[in-house]
C-alpha cells in the first residue's frame, strides 16, 4: 500500500517536473493545507475585516458630511467620535497590506503619520492638489483628518470658527469633504476587488514562492508588525532605535492631536496580529487554518525545550500585551513623563519581530523579501 | 508484408548510424564526457582537458570584463559615499580601458589588480549591446557615456539635500534634479545592455553556431567553446556559481546579474550552474541539442531575474517610507526596466522598455512626480510581458 503510494507521487512529480513551467513540486507539498488556510482568511478574517471597517468608515462619512454641512459643536463631536472609531477599526484591517490594498497603497493615504500640517495648510488652498505622490501621503488619511478635527484650534469653539469664518472656511470644509471622499473611494475598490476575482487569485496560489498568496501575507503581516507597529507607533516617537533611546519624538504618535486613542489604536493593532496569527474567525471568534497551526503541522518547535514555536509566539504576544496594558492611554504624556515604558514595550515587540521575521520565516519557508538584499 | 518495411528501416538506420559516424569522425575532438559527472557541485573548470590533460577552460576575458564593470561602478559608488566628485572622462576611460584607468581595490566583495585590467586587452564598451545592429549598438554606448556626464554634473551637489529639482543627496544616495539616482541607472542597465546582452544574446545564442572542430590559434580551445566558457566568466568569478547558496543566504560572492539572479529567481538559481556545466559537456560531445537548450533555460531565467528585479523594485518604492528609500528603489527599477529590452527570449526590445520608463518618469519633475497609479501601470505591462 505504502510502496504504490510512494511510487504515484514519484510519477505525478515526474510529470510535474518535466511537463510544467511553474515550480518544483516540494518533497513535502502542503498546498492544501495553505490553500484551506487562505480560504479561512479571506472568508472569515480580510473580507469581514474590511466589511466591519466599512460600516465604521461609513458612519464617520456620514458624520463628516453633516459637519461639513452645517460645522457646529454637535455635528464636530459626532464626527470626532465617529472619526475615532473608525480609527480603532482601521487597526484591525491596516495588516491586510497585500492583493488589492498592495495595489493601491492603500496604508499611504491612509495612515502615514505625522500628518504634515504645514502641507495639509497648503494643499487647502491649492484645489488641484496631487493627492497621489508620495509627499501628500501624510497630508491625507486618519492622521490629516486628526489635524483637521482635533488639531486646528486649542478649543472646540475654534475649531468651529476654522471652518466657519475666515477667508479660506469654505476651502478647508472643501478639503475634509475631498479626504473622506478620497478615503471612500479607496477602501471602496479594495473591498470590490476582494469580492470579485482576488479572492479566487487570492485562494488559488498555493504556492510558497515570492508572489504566492503565503508569500505576500507572510511578507505583509511580519512587515506591517516590524514598521508600523513596533516603529510606528512606539519605537520612532519614543526615539528607540535598536532598543536604545536616543531623542525622543512625542508629537509622532499617532493621533497627535487627539492624544488620548494612542493606546487604543496599538492596542487594537496588535490585537489584529495575534488574531490574525491564531486565525480567529471575525464574526464566530473561533480558530481556524492559520499560521499557528500551520507551524504545528509543520512541527516546528523549539530544539532544546519541545516548545512549540505557535506557543512560543502566542507568549510573546501576551507580554507585549501585558507591556501595552501599563502604559497610559496618551502615549504623548507617557513618552515625556515615562518613556522607559515605552522602551520595556519596544523591546518586547522586538521578540516578537524576530519570532516572526526568522523562525517562522523559516520554518514555513518563505523568503523575507520586503528588505533590500543586495547592500547597494 | 513485414519484410519490406523492415529492411527499409534497416537502410535508413544504416544510412543514418553512417552519417553519423562520419560526423564524429570530422569532428570528434575530444573524448565524450558522461553527463552524470556534470554535478551541482562540480567546479566549472574540473571536467574540461585536452588529450595532455591540459585545460580547455579560459575564463580570463569573461572574469577582467567581470571586474570591470565591479571597477566602473566602484568608482561611482565609492566617491559617492566620500562625497567626491566622480569625472565624466574617468568612466569612459574605464569604460573602454583607455589610458591604464584601472587602480588597485580591495573591500570586502572586490578584489582587482589594476595593473591586470589595464593589460587585459578587453574593454567594456565595445561588447555592449554588441547582439544590436552596429549603429542600434552605439546609441546604447553613447546613452551610457551620457549618464556618465549626468552622473559627473549631479556629484557637484554631493554635499547638497535633494528635494524636488534639486539634485543632491537623498540619505546616502546621490541623486539628480528629477530625483533619479544615476548610479544605479548605469550599474543597472549594464547588467542589461553588458552581462545579459552579451552573455544571452551573442555568446550563449549567435556564439553557439561557432567552430567546435578545431582550436583556435594556439590555444587549447575551440571558439565554441570559448564562447561558452567567457559567458560562464562573465557572469561569476567563482569556480562553483552559487556553491552552498540557500534561498535566504547567498553562499558565495557574486556581483551585479549573479546577485541579482539569486535574489529574483528563487526557482532556478541553483539550476543555473548545472545548466552551464551540462552545455559545457555538451559542446564536448557535440551535443549541439543539448547545449542549444542549457543556453535557452540560462537565458530564460537571466531574464526572468531581471524582470522580476524590476518588479521587485517598484514593489519597494510602494512599500519605501522615505524619499532615500524610495528614490533608491525606483533607481534599481528603472535601470532594471531598460535593461529589460536585451530580454530577447521573452521579446523585450527598446520600444518595450522605453514606453514603460516613459510613463514612469517623463514628467517634470520626474521621480518626485510618481505615483502607485504609474508604478502599477508599469508593473502590469512587465508582469504580462514575462508571464509572471
Amino acid at each position: 500500500m505504502k510502496f504504490f503510494r510512494v511510487v504515484f507521487v514519484g510519477i505525478v512529480a515526474c510529470i510535474c517536473g518535466c511537463g510544467g513551467s511553474g515550480s518544483d513540486p516540494s518533497p513535502a507539498d502542503n498546498s492544501k493545507d495553505r490553500q484551506e488556510m487562505l480560504i479561512h482568511w479571506a472568508d472569515n478574517i480580510i473580507i469581514p475585516s474590511y466589511d466591519n471597517f466599512k460600516v465604521k468608515f461609513d458612519i464617520m462619512l456620514s458624520e463628516s458630511e453633516e459637519f461639513t454641512s452645517s460645522p457646529s459643536n454637535e455635528s464636530l463631536t459626532a464626527f470626532r467620535t465617529a472619526w475615532v472609531e473608525a480609527y480603532a477599526e482601521w487597526q484591525k484591517v491596516e495588516l491586510f497590506e497585500f492583493g488589492p490594498a498592495d495595489r493601491y497603497t492603500l496604508r499611504n493615504f491612509f495612515n502615514i503619520y505625522p500628518a504634515d500640517v504645514a502641507g495639509i495648510e497648503t494643499n487647502i488652498l491649492d484645489p488641484l492638489a496631487n493627492l497621489e505622490v508620495p509627499n501628500s501621503y501624510p497630508r491625507q488619511g486618519f492622521p490629516a483628518l486628526d489635524y483637521l478635527i482635533n488639531g486646528v484650534a486649542s478649543d472646540d469653539a475654534g475649531i468651529i470658527e476654522y471652518y466657519t469664518t475666515g477667508d479660506d472656511a469654505p476651502e478647508r470644509i472643501a478639503y475634509v469633504s475631498k479626504l473622506v471622499g478620497r478615503m471612500n473611494t479607496l477602501i471602496t475598490n479594495v473591498i470590490t476587488e476582494w469580492k470579485g476575482s482576488y479572492k479566487d487569485t487570492f485562494t488559488s496560489s498555493t504556492g510558497l514562492d515570492i508572489g504566492s498568496s503565503t508569500g505576500i501575507v507572510v511578507n505583509a503581516y511580519v512587515l506591517n508588525y516590524e514598521r508600523y507597529i513596533r516603529s510606528g507607533k512606539i519605537g520612532i516617537p519614543g526615539g528607540i532605535v535598536a532598543g536604545v533611546s536616543g531623542t525622543a519624538y512625542p508629537d509622532k504618535v499617532e493621533a497627535y492631536f487627539k492624544k488620548d486613542i494612542s493606546k487604543l489604536l496599538a492596542k487594537n493593532a496588535e490585537d489584529a496580529t495575534a488574531s490574525f496569527f491564531n486565525g480567529v474567525n471575525v464574526t464566530t471568534e473561533a480558530e481556524g487554518p492559520s499560521f499557528k497551526s500551520y507551524l504545528d503541522a509543520l512541527g516546528a518547535k523549539d530544539s532544546s525545550t519541545g516548545t512549540l514555536l505557535s506557543e512560543i509566539i502566542n507568549d510573546q504576544f501576551s507580554v507585549v500585551d501585558s507591556k501595552l496594558n501599563l502604559l497610559s492611554s496618551n502615549f504623548y504624556e507617557e513618552i515625556l513623563n515615562n518613556n522607559q515604558a515605552m522602551e520595556d514595550t519596544y523591546t518586547e515587540m522586538q521578540k516578537a519581530v524576530r519570532l516572526l521575521k526568522v523562525d517562522m520565516t523559516s520554518a514555513m519557508s518563505v523568503t523575507i523579501t520586503y528588505t533590500d538584499n543586495d547592500g547597494d | 508484408m513485414n519484410y519490406l518495411p523492415t529492411a527499409k528501416a534497416l537502410v535508413i538506420l544504416s544510412v543514418v548510424g553512417l552519417a553519423s559516424c562520419n560526423e564524429d569522425e570530422v569532428s570528434h575532438l575530444r573524448p565524450n564526457i558522461d553527463y552524470s559527472l556534470a554535478t551541482a557541485e562540480t567546479p566549472y573548470s574540473q571536467l574540461f582537458v585536452d588529450a595532455n590533460g591540459t585545460t580547455t577552460v579560459d575564463l580570463a576575458e569573461g572574469n577582467s570584463r567581470h571586474k570591470m564593470f565591479q571597477a566602473l561602478n566602484y568608482y561611482s559608488t565609492s566617491n559617492v559615499s566620500a562625497n567626491t566628485h566622480i569625472d565624466a572622462a574617468k568612466l569612459k576611460n574605464l569604460f573602454t580601458n583607455t589610458g591604464n584607468p584601472f587602480t588597485d581595490i580591495s573591500t570586502s566583495t572586490i578584489s582587482v589588480v589594476g595593473a591586470d585590467l589595464n593589460t587585459a586587452d578587453v574593454q567594456l564598451r565595445d561588447v555592449v549591446a554588441s547582439s544590436l545592429s552596429s549603429s542600434d549598438a552605439e546609441v546604447v554606448r553613447e546613452r551610457m557615456e551620457d549618464l556618465f556626464d549626468q552622473i559627473d554634473a549631479a556629484s557637484n551637489s554631493v554635499t547638497t539635500t535633494a528635494s524636488q529639482g534639486i539634485a543632491g543627496k537623498l540619505g546616502t544616495y546621490l541623486v539628480d534634479a528629477k530625483g533619479i539616482e544615476i548610479a544605479q541607472i548605469i550599474q543597472k542597465s549594464l547588467i542589461g545592455a553588458l552581462e545579459l546582452d552579451y552573455i544571452g544574446n551573442v555568446l550563449l545564442d549567435k556564439g553557439l553556431t561557432a567552430d567546435n572542430h578545431s582550436v583556435v590559434g594556439d590555444h587549447n580551445y575551440t571558439q565554441l567553446e570559448h564562447n561558452w566558457d567567457e559567458a560562464y566568466g562573465l557572469l561569476t568569478l567563482n569556480p562553483i556559481y552559487l556553491a552552498g547558496s540557500t534561498d535566504d543566504t547567498r553562499g558565495t560572492v557574486e556581483f551585479g546579474a549573479g546577485s541579482y539572479i539569486w535574489e529574483y529567481n528563487k526557482a532556478n538559481y541553483a539550476k543555473i550552474h548545472p545548466a552551464f556545466l551540462k552545455g559545457r559537456v555538451a559542446i564536448v560531445n557535440n551535443d549541439n541539442a543539448e547545449y542549444q537548450a542549457q543556453a535557452l533555460f540560462i537565458r530564460t531565467e537571466f531574464e526572468k531575474a531581471l524582470a522580476a528585479a524590476a518588479l521587485g523594485y517598484l514593489d519597494k518604492w510602494k512599500s519605501g517610507t522615505t524619499d532615500a528609500s524610495r528614490a533608491h528603489a525606483i533607481g534599481e527599477g528603472l535601470g532594471f526596466i531598460y535593461s529589460l529590452r536585451f530580454a530577447k527570449v521573452h521579446g523585450g526590445d527598446a520600444t518595450f522598455s522605453d514606453s514603460i520608463l516613459t510613463g514612469l518618469i517623463d514628467s517634470p519633475n520626474g521621480f518626485w512626480d510618481l505615483t502607485v497609479t504609474k508604478v502599477n501601470t508599469a508593473s502590469d505591462a512587465i508582469k504580462a510581458k514575462f508571464g509572471l
